[in-house]
């Protein structure tokens, strides 16, 4: 699947859900469905600033240059908004990851139910997840 | 309660202040707000709210300055609420009150003035272990700048300032000792008395930051002996953006000016400046006048239901409180000194704090998740914050069951 039909998967979930509440529940559902990090892994390169909690994002390149990832946080929340972006970006190779338009969270309206220093803690994640596929490619030329 | 005057009127119990605060009215996610986050701004009463409007619809205008009505009635007023403020503390002058934007500015006013005139290298400044970053920081920048150094007094394990290593602290070159009367993050009331005393055995001036002392007891500036002492309105039931700096006269005078402007002159040439008297020579610009009248106002109802009564009420309240909280399985709560006022500070195992604080809004209750601005304090324990509840004297034991209901909630939501 393209990162965009996945997105267009996730903002019709989201935007089934007719109240916030439910919205959060569906965030806090998926942390606890995030496949846990490996304890070495969770390094300061693989930490993530600009997050209000404590979280790691491991990525690492497969031989044809498709990124996986492991993530950990100590908040369920974060945990589901990484969650939300793995399943965006896992699999996907660094060139498409790099060049991704990532329209989900406008579309779902995210302002309207994470708080602003939340939200930008996604953005950190995101940004995170760019530079590994930037490094990627990096060292992949 | 029978007022002796005449008529014997009975004066509302502290539950029915409760309804002053139109905002205690409002639902949050469709549940009547429970407000447990008066740590970080209290709730105004109708009478500061309106004392607000008043003054925008009647009497705006700027003060110190006018020869015309509308001048003079706002100067008069504002001066009023000086007043109000120097018999609020307890203050032998009304020029030891010098208005401000809040707590913060009140600290940096005086560790900018005073710190220039008096403070040199090798100098010593002491402040503690459960300062609020507005005592910290404004330190750190002008012992940075005087080559001065900042002492820190440790803490224990339950929150309580190590008084003898306080003492121990205090030096020939010590120049000033900063310290919080009560710990916003903690809820430890600091025994200030005892400690300024320690000070002036060696001439030593203390500043005190009162701002979550003063929304729970009674401070006399003279009987603690106190040469300075911060607190903020908007804590106490009036407006944000304003707060006081009480100072000693003499003090007062031997510092410099702070900032440069509007009304702390008294002439001004190309050639040089001279300086107004205080208060004002501390008071540059326009001042928050809607705000420093509106804070006479919190005085005034303050004084109407009186600290004895709000005491007696939050105490009960603060050992309900904890004692329901300590039943949840997993709950840790930092800061158990004996003295305590107001706070509730915690964690739950397994639980993150924000996600918890989530939780608790949508049951209508709001807390304060995070540092709390004392992030020494919580490097001490170990921890990144600490979800608090603090309390104003009109929350009730419903607001805790509340409280504890919502925690429940979470907790199976959660883990």
């Amino acid at each position: 699947m393209t990162i965009e039909a996945i997105q267009e998967e996730i903002v019709e979930e989201l935007n089934f859900m007719d109240n916030t509440h439910d919205k959060n529940d569906y965030v806090l559902d998926l942390g606890k469905e995030l496949v846990p990090m490996e304890e070495e892994h969770k390094t300061d390169a693989t930490f993530i600033h600009g997050c209000q909690s404590k979280a790691w994002i491991h990525s690492q390149p497969n031989e044809e240059g498709n990124m996986h990832f492991t993530a950990y946080s100590d908040s369920l929340y974060s945990k589901g908004m990484i969650a939300l972006i793995v399943r965006i970006f896992e699999g996907q190779s660094a060139e498409n990851i790099l060049k991704a338009d990532l329209f989900f969270m406008d579309k779902v309206g995210m302002s309207t139910f994470v708080s602003q220093k939340r939200t930008g803690g996604m953005a950190a994640m995101i940004d995170k997840i760019k530079l590994d596929a930037a490094k990627a490619l990096t060292y992949k030329a | 309660l029978i007022d002796m005057n005449m008529n014997s009127t009975i004066a509302p119990s502290i539950a029915e202040h409760r309804a002053d605060f139109p905002i205690l009215k409002r639902e949050v996610n469709g549940i009547p707000l429970v407000y447990l986050d008066n740590g970080a701004s209290s709730q105004k009463p109708q009478v500061v709210i309106d004392a607000i409007e008043h003054y925008y619809v009647f009497e705006n205008t700027n003060i110190h300055r006018g020869v015309h009505t509308l001048s003079q009635e706002a100067t008069q007023k504002y001066e009023d609420a000086r007043e109000k403020v120097r018999a609020f503390l307890n203050a032998e002058h009304s020029e030891e009150i010098i208005l401000t934007k809040g707590t913060t500015d009140s600290i940096n006013l005086v560790a900018a003035s005073y710190g220039k005139k008096f403070l040199n290298a090798g100098d010593r400044v002491v402040i503690s272990a459960m300062e609020h970053h507005s005592n910290i920081v404004p330190w750190q920048l002008i012992c940075d700048d005087r080559g001065a150094e900042l002492k820190v007094i440790p803490m224990t394990d339950s929150g309580e300032l190590d008084v003898e290593a306080y003492k121990a602290l205090l030096s020939p070159n010590t120049k000033m000792v900063a310290v919080v009367h009560v710990s916003n993050s903690l809820g430890t009331i600091n025994p200030v008395k005892e400690m300024i005393a320690a000070a002036h055995q060696q001439n030593i001036p203390v500043l005190i930051d009162g701002a979550q002392a003063v929304p729970h007891m009674a401070v006399d500036v003279r009987d603690l002996d106190a040469d300075f002492y911060a607190f903020s309105a908007h804590k106490m039931f009036g407006p944000t953006g304003v707060g006081v700096l009480y100072g000693k006269k003499e003090l007062l005078n031997a510092m410099p000016p702070y900032q440069g402007g509007g009304d702390m002159i008294k002439t001004v040439s190309f050639e040089g400046s001279t300086w107004n008297d205080l208060p004002h020579k501390f008071e540059a610009g326009t001042p928050n006048i809607a705000g420093g009248i509106a804070l006479g106002t919190a005085i005034d109802y303050i004084n109407s239901i009186g600290y004895d009564a709000m005491h007696a009420h939050e105490t009960e309240l603060l050992e309900y409180g904890t004692a329901q909280l300590l039943k949840i399985e997993g709950l840790i709560l930092y800061g158990t000194a004996k003295n305590k006022a107001g706070v509730m500070s915690f964690l739950i195992e397994g639980l993150h704090p924000y996600d918890t604080a989530m939780l608790l809004d949508r049951k209508g209750i709001a807390v304060r998740t995070g540092h709390h601005c004392t992030q020494p304090v919580m490097d001490r324990f170990g921890i990144d914050g600490t979800i608090r509840a603090s309390l104003a004297f009109y929350n009730n034991k419903a607001d805790i069951d509340q409280l504890i209901e919502a925690i429940h909630y979470a907790k199976e939501r959660l883990l």
